[in-house]
């Protein structure tokens, strides 16, 4: 029985209808809620609402100090944890003149590549469950698992390695580590071959996704889109090369781009980069037995380290695109402000509302896991 | 990567590729017994109650409050040694196993394990707030992880030197053998305190050191001498022949050299001038006298102090 409060409201006739995508769809990595209003099964309009995940890390880290922040940094990003840290680090070294030993430079570098290429295969598997194939998501988390083994062998924890301090790294490797690294990079350049098959080069793939939320050079530069969701548009811009960090001037890599700017696009530049990030580390295998040294700069007291007053920018290539730490200290033992700028912020807000209108609704899934956007990162 | 396009048919012999996987190991494993962790892996506490001494730097360090100081009536308690009976106890739910209380623990008793399954009914929730001991967890020794390093430690057991005259000259001279700390070298030193205040609780005077230390490290030198007028106003002389108990109590002089906290003392003292020590020194003196008068019998440092402390309170 209707209440007796209870009106009918008279909407004018509409064939549209609306849709949440969210905050617990499978089809993206975290909490994170895309609304779609449709019309038959054509997006018409579309909002992104990633508010299920604000944890407020920039204000929690204005009261915990310098070096306690590094236990909160990895989880701004889950799945690409190792960015976080070295950035965050990296800011603060800039403000307080630390310089980093060279051993350290690289072993920073084994991390962030080891862990571009995990987030890369996490990407991959997640977008291939959006398009109903199921084997390639099995494997890729099953692979991505291998290199977590790594992980914890070099930094006592799988997922949050908080491996970074401001100056260097906190262990230097175990015995035997860089043997088990590029034997876990030859199975995995046999690995990439099934994953070609199964899935990169699978016709079944590619057709559903050639064309699908497609974006220009031009628009995706205005929209501030960086990383390999900008190289899929034909534009070679990798933080590593053109503003160089740590010891990635001495590294030679290419940076594969694509033309289309498709979901088709963004996906096989991630391929070609995972490729190139193994060429990285079977490099950084062979050059670190060589470099030698300490592992860390010495830092005062971190109960008691007070920064001088400053500012910093640093910015690093992260998985998901440009990852930047806008840094103020006021000279006191806490950041008086640290802002992140997490490349997802632009990919999964107005970047993937734009590019979902006018899509069908079974694509949805796809190009937001194409875009590879990580909520978390968001809304820090 | 082979060329991409949805041109390319390919073989009608590729779905063949499928048997290739027969001979090879699986990609996932069903696991019988948890696997053994790596070496350096940061699993639950463990806590050698022989080597902590209660200095609650792990709690200070602690970036998400997990770490709650429990006193324990039966473990000994003694100040001149520096030893306080309260040891860590981590709530499991805000534990993040960064282990920057291990890296940050003076003493090196604090190590994190190669555990890391713990489950319990609902009713049992309590059983995720621990009081770490040498057995761990469960009593099951699996091993140490994540324990104290030279790669990560953070604490600096190093001392900074001080600048002494040459035997020689001081065969020669009536001057003052050493020469105090230049204020970097004290800048250097006050930054190795943890602020344990196991020197405030073993000096017989119960000086703020913790405090001075503090603020010399922030390079506000006028507040370190109002800190050290609080409770001793002899501090020029205690700066250079005090018998230093705090030192002896230090929680860094666990495994390196202790603090010179006599020598920071000193520095602070001698570097702000005379005129603005005597006007801290009066500063908490009141307006009001009693008009009592009090006679005090001996003139050795125990004297002078109440007749300071006297004297502010206006008699």
């Amino acid at each position: 029985m209707r209440p007796e409060n209870y009106y009918a409201v008279n909407h004018p006739p509409s064939n549209e209808y609306e849709l949440n995508f969210g905050p617990n769809h499978p089809g993206i990595e975290g909490n994170y809620a895309f609304k779609v209003k449709l019309e038959g099964d054509i997006v018409v309009a579309a909002r992104a609402d990633a508010g299920y995940l604000h944890r407020g890390f920039e204000k929690l880290m204005e009261g915990r100090l310098w070096m306690q922040n590094l236990a909160i940094v990895p989880r701004i990003c889950v799945p690409d944890p190792v960015p976080m840290e070295v950035c965050y680090s990296m800011g603060v070294e800039a403000i307080g003149g630390l310089d980093v030993p060279p051993r350290a430079q690289w072993l920073r570098v084994l991390q962030l590549e080891l862990s571009r290429i995990a987030a890369h295969l996490f990407f991959f598997g997640g977008h291939a469950a959006t398009t109903g194939m199921y084997t390639p998501m099995f494997w890729g988390i099953a692979d991505r698992d291998l290199i977590l083994d790594l992980f914890e062998e070099m930094t006592g924890g799988r997922v949050y390695h908080i491996y970074n301090i401001p100056g260097g790294v906190r262990r230097d490797l175990p015995p035997g580590f860089l043997d088990r690294l590029v034997s876990l990079l030859d199975y995995l350049e046999s690995r990439f071959l099934d994953y070609d098959d199964l899935f990169f080069t699978n016709r079944v793939f590619i057709h559903r996704a050639r064309g699908v939320g497609a974006m220009d050079q031009k628009h995706a530069l205005e929209w501030g889109v960086t990383g390999p969701n900008l190289r899929a548009c034909g534009l070679p811009f990798d933080v590593r090369r053109d503003e160089p960090y740590l010891v990635y001037a001495q590294l030679d890599f290419d940076i594969p781009t694509e033309q289309a700017g498709d979901a088709l696009s963004r996906t096989l530049v991630r391929r070609a980069e995972m490729q190139q990030s193994v060429r990285i580390l079977r490099q950084v295998a062979e050059r670190l037995p060589s470099v030698e040294g300490p592992i860390r700069a010495p830092v005062p007291n971190p109960l008691a380290w007070n920064l001088p007053r400053g500012e910093s920018y640093t910015r690093l290539e992260s998985s998901k695109g440009e990852l930047a730490y806008y840094m103020v200290s006021n000279g006191g033992t806490k950041p008086y402000r640290v802002h992140v700028r997490g490349p997802s912020q632009m990919h999964a807000v107005q970047v993937l509302e734009r590019l979902a209108i006018g899509s069908r609704l079974e694509d949805v899934a796809q190009i937001m896991f194409s875009l590879d956007a990580c909520p978390p990162e968001v809304d820090r | 990567m082979s060329d991409v396009s949805y041109k390319n048919k390919g073989s009608v012999l590729n779905p063949l590729k499928a048997f290739s996987f027969l001979g090879r190991r699986p990609v996932s494993l069903p696991l019988d017994e948890p696997r053994e962790a790596a070496e350096y892996y940061r699993g639950f506490h463990v806590n050698d109650w022989e080597k902590c001494i209660g200095c609650r730097s792990c709690q200070k360090m602690c970036d998400n409050q997990a770490i709650t100081m429990i006193r324990i009536p039966s473990l000994p308690e003694d100040p001149i040694a520096g030893v306080r009976n309260e040891r860590p106890a981590i709530d499991y739910g805000r534990c993040c196993w960064c282990a920057l209380c291990v890296d940050a623990c003076p003493t090196g008793s604090l190590a994190l394990t190669r555990e890391y399954i713990h489950t319990c009914h609902a009713d049992e929730l309590d059983s995720y707030f621990i009081l770490p001991d040498p057995n761990g967890i469960h009593n099951r020794h699996v091993g140490l992880g994540w324990a104290k390093s030279p790669d990560s430690d953070l604490i600096d057991l190093e001392r900074r030197p001080m600048p002494e005259m040459a035997p020689e000259e001081r065969l020669q001279s009536f001057a003052e053998m050493v020469h105090g700390y230049s204020e970097q070298e004290a800048l250097m030193e006050a930054s190795r305190c943890v602020q344990c205040g196991m020197c405030h609780d073993s000096c017989p005077t119960h000086m703020d050191a913790p405090d001075y230390i503090r603020a010399i490290w922030e390079g506000n030198l006028e507040q370190a001498v109002r800190d050290i007028y609080r409770t001793n106003p002899f501090s020029h002389i205690c700066g250079r022949v005090c018998t230093h108990r705090c030192e002896s109590a230090c929680s860094i002089g666990r495994r390196g050299e202790p603090v010179a906290i006599r020598w920071l003392k000193r520095f602070a003292m001698d570097h702000v001038d005379h005129e603005t020590v005597k006007r801290i020194a009066a500063e908490d003196k009141g307006d009001y006298l009693s008009g009592h008068k009090v006679a005090i019998i001996g003139a050795g440092p125990a004297g002078l102090t109440a007749a300071f402390d006297l004297v502010k309170k206006g008699h």
